[in-house]
C-alpha cells in the first residue's frame, strides 16, 4: 500500500535515522576514546552504555506517552517558558558542538586516509553543503533516504566482518575485564552521551507516526547500534591486538584496508569509503535539522527549517577552528563527559517536575 | 528555466566531482611493488624501490618487449618517507607506494634497534598498508632484490602474490606482516620471513632442515625463500630452519593453513625415510597453569598424516602393526624435534613463537595482573609437555607396494 506523503515518518525510517546518528560511530574516532578508558575491554563499554541511557531513556518514553509531545514541548509544557528556554539552549550548544567537532573529526579521517592534498575548508563545505540539502528537504526526506542507505551499509558492514574473519584471533580480547571493572563502569558512564543522541531525537517524537512506532524503532535501533559497536570494537581488538589498537587513529579505515577477497582483490577500501560517505552526509543531515530545531525551540521560534542554513555555516566556521585531529579529540572527550551529565540527569529532572506538578494539581 | 538549472547543476558538479587536488593520473604513478630496506654505517637508511614497469607482461608489451619489468633505485636517506621523496629526483613518475605489498629488509638492519624506528615510523604514513609482507633477507635488501628474477613470473608483484600462497601452503616460513608485527613487541618471539639469494649449500637428509640459502638447488631463481627470522621487541634475535618454523607455526592454537608434506625415519627400515603430509585440522589445545611456579604448559596438538610416498616399500596399507609402528615413531619424533626446539626457544631465544601469551591472558582478570606476572620471564622456566595425536587418514592410492618379488624367482 501506498501511503501519501504526510511529514510523518514510520517504523524502519526512524529506526535508519537512530542507526545512522548513533550505529555510524564505530567507524569515527569514537573507537580511539573507548580504547584509551576500556584497553582490551572497550568492547564492554558500550554494553554497559546502553544500560545506562537506558534507564533514562524508558523514563522518558512514559513522559512523552503521558504527555503525547516532543520533548521540546514536553520541557515547556513542564518547566515553562524560561527554564525550558535554557535547557534547549543548553541542548542546541551540545548539538552544534557536537556537529561541528564530528564534522570536522570526519573530514580529518578522509583528509588523511584518502584526501590528502585537499584543502580541509574544502572539503568540510562540500561534506556540510551537502547534508544540508538533505536536511532543507525536511524531516520525511532524511528519513526516506536514511532508509534507502540503511540496508546497503549493514550489508557492507557485514561483508566487511567475513573479508577480515581470517585476520582475526578472539582470545585477544583477554584479559577479560581489560583495566579492572571499577574503571570500566566508570567510563562507561562517563561515555554514556555517546548513545545519548537516542535522547535528543525524543524532539521528533511528533514526526513519526504513532507512539509504538516510536518505542520500537528507538528501542531497536539503539539497541542495534550498541551491540554493532561493541562487536567493531571487539573486531578491532581481535585484528590488530591491544595495546597496536589504541595507538591508531582510524581503526575502521585500516579494517577496510586489511580486508580482501581473495588474492586479486584487495583493495576493497574506495567501496566501504564510498558507501561510508553517503551515511556520513545522511548522519549530518540528521544532526543539522536537530540542532536548528533545538534553536528554534529554544528562543520558541515558529519556524525552524530556514535556520538549517545558517547552522550549517555556523558549524563550518567552528569546525574550522581545531587545528588537528587529536586537539578535536580533546575537546570531543570534554562534549562526551559534560553532555552525558546533562543528558541522563535530564528525564530524571523532567519525571520529578512531572510528579510534583501533578501532586500539587491534585 | 528546468533547462538552466540542469546545466548549472552538470557544470558544478563537474568542477566537485573531478577531486582538483587528489587527482592521480595514472599515467604518472611509479607503483613500487617492493621495498628494500638496509642501512648505512652512519645510521641513515638505504631503502630501494623496486618499480613496477606497467608495459611489460600486458597486452601492450609488444611495444616494450625490450624494456625490463621493473626499473630498481637506491636512495640513502634519513628514513623511508625521505627516500621517497628524494627517489623523484631521477625517477619522473610520482613514487607510490599504493601497490606495495612485500618489504624486504637486510639482516644487518634487522639486527640493529633502529629497524623499529624506521618501521613504526613508516606506518605514520597512510599510503603504507598494514597488510604488506615482511621479509628479512640475508644479505643486503638491495642485493636480494636486484638478483632476483624470477623466470617464470616477469611482473615482480605477481611473483610475491603467488609466493604468499605457497608460503601458506608449504609452512616452511611463518605469514608475516607488518601487522603482526606490531602484535608481538613486548617481549614474544615475532617469526618474519627469512630469504636469501646467495648460495650456502648443505645437503640433509631431513627436507626441511635448513635455512635460506642452504637448500640445494641448481639452476633456477637464486632467491630461496626458508625458515624464520625471530624478532624479539623489534630486533632480530637469530633465525629458525624450516622444520623447526614449522613446529612452531604447529604449536599455535589456531593457523592458517596447516598441511605440509614432511619426512619422517621410516619406522621398519631405518634406511629409508617416508614422507606423509602432516595436517593440522582442529585446534591445538594449550594450558597453561599460571598457578604453580614455574608455570606448567600442557599441549595437546591433533595430527592427520596422509602417506603418499613410501620409499621403503614397506606393507603399511594392508598391515595393521605397521601402521601402529608407524603412527607411534611419528608421534615420538615429532615430540622429540618439538622437545628440542622449546628447549632452544627458552635457553637461546628467551620468548615463544607459540602466541601461548594469549592463553596466559585468558587466565587473568585484569590487563595489570598480567603485566605483573610477567610471562617472558615466567616462561623461561616453565614446564612444557607436548602430546602429538597422530591419526591415519590415507594411505595413497596404492594398495600394497609394488615390491619385486625375488624370492619366488630363485
Amino acid at each position: 500500500m501506498i501511503k501519501a506523503a504526510d511529514g510523518k515518518i514510520g517504523t524502519r525510517e526512524f529506526t535508519s535515522i537512530i542507526l545512522l546518528s548513533i550505529g555510524i560511530k564505530l567507524s569515527d574516532t569514537t573507537p580511539n576514546l573507548y580504547f584509551v578508558e576500556g584497553g582490551n575491554a572497550a568492547w564492554i563499554l558500550p554494553i554497559i552504555s546502553f544500560v545506562v541511557i537506558g534507564v533514562p531513556f524508558f523514563i522518558l518514553l512514559s513522559l512523552l506517552k503521558k504527555h503525547d509531545a516532543g520533548l521540546m514541548e514536553l520541557l515547556s509544557n513542564l518547566t515553562g517558558k524560561y527554564v525550558s528556554g535554557i535547557i534547549g539552549l543548553c541542548l542546541f550548544l551540545i548539538m552544534l558542538n557536537g556537529t561541528a567537532i564530528n564534522s570536522r573529526a570526519y573530514i580529518d579521517i578522509v583528509n588523511t586516509m584518502f584526501y590528502p592534498k585537499t584543502p580541509i575548508p574544502i572539503l568540510l563545505f562540500l561534506l556540510l553543503a551537502f547534508s544540508f540539502l538533505i536536511a532543507k528537504r525536511g524531516f520525511e526526506t532524511i528519513g526516506r533516504t536514511a532508509w534507502l542507505i540503511l540496508p546497503i551499509l549493514e550489508v557492507i558492514l557485514l561483508t566487511l566482518i567475513i573479508f577480515v574473519w581470517k585476520d582475526t584471533n578472539w582470545t585477544q580480547i583477554f584479559p577479560i575485564a581489560g583495566p579492572g571493572m571499577e574503571q570500566i563502569l566508570k567510563a562507561s558512564v562517563t561515555h554514556s552521551s555517546v548513545f545519548g543522541d537516542v535522547i535528543l531525537l525524543a524532539a521528533f517524537f511528533s514526526f513519526v507516526r504513532s507512539y509504538e512506532d516510536y518505542r520500537f524503532s528507538s528501542l531497536f535501533g539503539l539497541g542495534l547500534s550498541c551491540f554493532k559497536i561493541a562487536v567493531f570494537l571487539a573486531l578491532y581488538t581481535a585484528v590488530f591486538d591491544y595495546p597496536e589498537v589504541s595507538s591508531m587513529a582510524f581503526p575502521f579505515q585500516q579494517l577496510t584496508r586489511i580486508a580482501n577477497f581473495g588474492e586479486i582483490i584487495t583493495h576493497v577500501e574506495a567501496i566501504y569509503f564510498g558507501f561510508w560517505m553517503i551515511s556520513v552526509v545522511i548522519h549530518f543531515s540528521i544532526h543539522l535539522y536537530l540542532t536548528a530545531y533545538f534553536f528554534a525551540g529554544a528562543l520558541r521560534l515558529a519556524k525552524f527549517e530556514p535556520l538549517i542554513l545558517p547552522m550549517a555555516g555556523l558549524t563550518l566556521f567552528i569546525g574550522l577552528l581545531p587545528e588537528n585531529i587529536l586537539q578535536i579529540n580533546g575537546y570531543k572527550e570534554m562534549l562526551i563527559k559534560s553532555s552525558s551529565v546533562l543528558l541522563i540527569s535530564l528525564p530524571f529532572i523532567l519525571l520529578i517536575v512531572d510528579r510534583w506538578k501533578g501532586w500539587d494539581r491534585s | 528555466m528546468k533547462a538552466l538549472k540542469l546545466v548549472l547543476f552538470s557544470t558544478i558538479s563537474l568542477v566537485l566531482l573531478s577531486g582538483c587536488w587528489d587527482m592521480k593520473s595514472l599515467e604518472e604513478q611509479a607503483f613500487v611493488v617492493v621495498l628494500g630496506i638496509d642501512t648505512t654505517e652512519d645510521d641513515m637508511v638505504e631503502v630501494t624501490f623496486q618499480i613496477a614497469n606497467p608495459q611489460v607482461g600486458s597486452t601492450e608489451g609488444g611495444m616494450a618487449s625490450n624494456e625490463p619489468s621493473s626499473d630498481i633505485v637506491t636512495i640513502t636517506a634519513f628514513d623511508v618517507l625521505a627516500a621517497k621523496e628524494l627517489a623523484n629526483n631521477s625517477v619522473a613518475r610520482k613514487i607510490n607506494f599504493d601497490q606495495l605489498r612485500t618489504i624486504i629488509i637486510g639482516e644487518e638492519l634487522a639486527k640493529k634497534p633502529l629497524l623499529h624506528h624506521i618501521i613504526a615510523s613508516s606506518i605514520v604514513d597512510p599510503e603504507m598498508r598494514r597488510e604488506t609482507n615482511l621479509i628479512v633477507s640475508k644479505e643486503k635488501a638491495s642485493q636480494f632484490i636486484h638478483a632476483n628474477k624470477p623466470i617464470l613470473e616477469t611482473r615482480p608483484h605477481k611473483y610475491f602474490s603467488f609466493m604468499q600462497s605457497r608460503w601458506l601452503d608449504t609452512g616452511y616460513v611463518p605469514f608475516s606482516n607488518l601487522n603482526r608485527y606490531f602484535q608481538r613487541l613486548s617481549g614474544e618471539l615475532f617469526l618474519a620471513i627469512y630469504a636469501s639469494t646467495e648460495r650456502n649449500e648443505l645437503q640433509r637428509k631431513n627436507e626441511d632442515d635448513y635455512v635460506a640459502g642452504q637448500v640445494p638447488q641448481k639452476a633456477g631463481d637464486p632467491a630461496q625463500m626458508m625458515g624464520s627470522a625471530v624478532f624479539k621487541n623489534g630486533k632480530m634475535i637469530g633465525t629458525l630452519t624450516g622444520e623447526e618454523t614449522r613446529i612452531a607455526l604447529l604449536l599455535r592454537r589456531k593457523s592458517l593453513n596447516h598441511s605440509a608434506f614432511q619426512s619422517f625415519p621410516d619406522p621398519v627400515d631405518d634406511k629409508y625415510r617416508i614422507t606423509v603430509r602432516v595436517m593440522k585440522k582442529n585446534n591445538v589445545k594449550i594450558n597453561v597453569n599460571t598457578k604453580k611456579s614455574p608455570p606448567e604448559i600442557n599441549v595437546t596438538v591433533p595430527v592427520t598424516i596422509q602417506v603418499f610416498s613410501d620409499t621403503s616399500l614397506t606393507n603399511y596399507t594392508t598391515d595393521k602393526e605397521n601402521q601402529q609402528i608407524l603412527k607411534q615413531s611419528i608421534k615420538e619424533s615429532l615430540e622429540k624435534a618439538t622437545k628440542k626446539f622449546i628447549q632452544k626457544t627458552q635457553d637461546e631465544f628467551k620468548g615463544e613463537p607459540f602466541k601461548w601469551n594469549l592463553e596466559v591472558r585468558r587466565a587473568f582478570w585484569t590487563m595489570e595482573e598480567y603485566d605483573k606476572y610477567d610471562w617472558e620471564k615466567k616462561y623461561q622456566y616453565a614446564h612444557v609437555d607436548v602430546k602429538y595425536e597422530v591419526k591415519l587418514e590415507n594411505l595413497g592410492e596404492q594398495l600394497k607396494p609394488a615390491v619385486i618379488n625375488r624370492q619366488k624367482k630363485e
